[in-house]
């Protein structure tokens, strides 16, 4: 199959349609990082956003990388910044993470529900390069190599970070709660 | 294995996932960006004065305009087309028809000839065979396929008397004939571009083109700048963009250059190709609107057609070219039936090879009276 890498080189050459296989392959992933992180309604909107401004800024994608999805998410983590500087100040939460609307609580009101609600919170604590790259490697299924391109730092500097925000989560007393739930029930099974 | 941070985590991924129509508005945003000249701009909404309210169920029934589906209707633009379409709206609407052009061959009221024998001879097959149809009333069911998310669905019942009821499922068609629930009074064009197609069945070929453009409500517009001479249609042009500059510059649209003979006779046909099109997945259940809609197509030059094999059977891909939608845009491939004339889907794209959206249309003869009790 023909690397995003060479459809977009081809794009630049002036073949329009070989940016739009660019996009289908990932819009289903970059639409869904945008819903985890706005909602869907909201993420519907900033779609054809993305998309535009990939297309404008093709030229700066480094073409030694094959796979152009983390640039993508990069691209659409611009957007998402833009979004919400514009959002009014009521608008505006501690934990963007809890903007993800859409899903339906009720049929698990029980504690799949706090536990939700203790690791949003526990989010929330940590610094936001911290989340980043955390939630790309944990939502986006994103190597730490590639959310490093997403945020635009280098590979090593992703790591720490990872590794800075695996150690807040497990120390915050919440989350050691809910992982020694987790694991004695699994233990007694 | 023990569950940790990085487990917990994940079970915050679920999001609810973007409806396939807002991927499908995304690419059709973008697509409208790259076919502009300079830095890409969003398209924006230019509003057609008498536009019908958008609605759910028949408008997502209907061909997708400009691959913009039911936005089309309030003349979102895609392409330097359409927005000049929403602008020679606003334009003719407020100005005297000026001199026709010397010689007046532009116009499509003219002799139009058959540029494609096909679609006329699968014409005749099917008049040959039309006989009295069963039920009274044609049930469409229209899939929308395309990545990432599986199809939307949506029931379309369209009785013989002219109502039209519409539902995302069996359940909801059943419903909606009970509580008689009939949408068609929204959709009056859809009435009359199926009625367009049945005159055209056996009427002459060039007022068939006429009724099937004047269906809507923009086409009437593209004729009557074609009919102006290059000055005229210049100076008219801008004066009305210059009336229009605040608007456009609200809107965030561009200076739009005039349109020239080949622009609008291309908006003129794909006028046609789009309300023919409608008028096939609308009447299909009729063998009459399909004969009538192969007739008015085969006058477009700039749609093709090509043999193809679908799920075994013999199939007819009609495409309409690029150009037709103002270029930059891909084609649009609606493949029938070669027996029956019957639509099978539609795709924007490249046949054969990559698409944007495809649509499946699958048509039977139903009562009303199963379908009220749900055996249908």
């Amino acid at each position: 199959m023909t690397s995003d890498a060479e459809l977009i080189g081809r794009s630049l050459a002036g073949d329009a349609e070989a940016f739009m296989e660019v996009i289908c392959r990932h819009e289903g992933a970059v639409g869904a990082y945008l819903a985890r992180r706005v909602g869907r309604e909201a993420a519907e909107d900033l779609l054809g956003d993305v998309w535009m401004a990939a297309f404008e800024s093709r030229r700066t994608y480094d073409r030694s990388f094959a796979g152009a999805r983390p640039w993508l998410f990069g691209v659409a983590l611009n957007r998402l910044r833009r979004y919400w500087r514009s959002r009014p100040a009521e608008d505006l939460v501690p934990d963007v993470t809890s903007l993800a609307t859409g899903w339906d609580p009720w049929p698990a009101v029980d504690e799949r529900v706090d536990t939700q609600a203790v690791l949003r919170a526990a989010l929330a604590k940590l610094r936001p390069e911290e989340r980043e790259v955390l939630t790309l490697v944990a939502w986006e299924d994103l190597t730490v190599a590639n959310a490093a391109r997403v945020l635009g730092m280098p590979a090593g500097t992703a790591r720490r970070l990872l590794h800075q925000a695996r150690i807040a989560l497990r120390n915050a007393p919440e989350v050691a709660a809910l992982l020694t739930d987790f694991n004695s029930v699994k233990e007694s099974l | 294995m023990n569950v940790d941070e990085m487990d917990l985590v994940s079970q915050l991924k679920d999001a609810a996932p973007l409806r396939p129509e807002a991927y499908e508005r995304a690419r059709t945003t973008l697509r409208t960006a790259m076919a502009e000249p300079g830095p890409a701009r969003r398209p924006e909404l230019v509003a057609m004065p008498g536009a019908a309210p958008v609605r759910e169920g028949l408008a997502r029934a209907r061909n997708r305009r400009r691959g913009m589906g039911t936005l089309g209707k309030v003349g979102i633009g895609a392409g330097i087309g359409a927005v000049a379409a929403g602008v020679a709206v606003a334009l003719v609407a407020t100005s005297t028809p000026q001199s026709a052009a010397p010689g007046g061959s532009a116009s499509p009221r003219a002799k139009v000839p058959v540029v494609n024998s096909q679609l006329v001879t699968l014409a005749a097959v099917i008049k040959a065979s039309s006989r009295n149809l069963p039920g009274n009333a044609s049930l469409v069911i229209q899939t929308d396929v395309g990545a990432p998310s599986p199809g939307n669905v949506t029931y379309n019942l369209f009785t013989d008397g002219g109502a039209y009821y519409g539902a995302n499922n069996k359940q909801g068609i059943t419903a909606a004939v009970l509580k008689h629930d009939n949408q068609a009074g929204h959709w009056l064009d859809a009435l009359q571009v199926v009625a367009a197609a049945r005159y055209a069945a056996t009427g002459d070929l060039t007022t068939a083109r006429q009724r099937m453009l004047n269906a809507t409500s923009a086409a009437e517009q593209f004729e009557r700048l074609l009919s102006l001479s290059p000055a005229a249609r210049k100076k008219l042009w801008e004066k009305e963009m210059a009336k229009s500059r605040a608007i456009l510059k609200a809107k965030h649209a561009w200076p739009l250059p005039v349109p020239t003979d080949k622009a609008l006779r291309n908006d003129i046909n794909y006028e046609i190709w789009y309300n023919s099109i409608n008028a096939l997945t609308e009447g299909a259940g009729n063998p009459q609107v399909r004969e009538g809609v192969l007739r008015v197509l085969s006058t477009i030059p700039e749609v093709t057609v090509a043999h193809a094999t679908t799920g075994r059977q013999p199939t007819l891909a009609l495409t309409a070219a690029p150009a037709l939608m103002g270029g930059g845009l891909p084609a649009q491939v609606v493949t029938i039936s070669a027996r029956t004339g019957m639509p099978i889907s539609m795709v924007n794209g490249t046949p054969g090879q990559r698409y944007y959206s495809k649509t499946t249309y699958r048509v039977s003869r139903v009562t009303l009276a199963h379908v009220r009790a749900g055996r249908f």
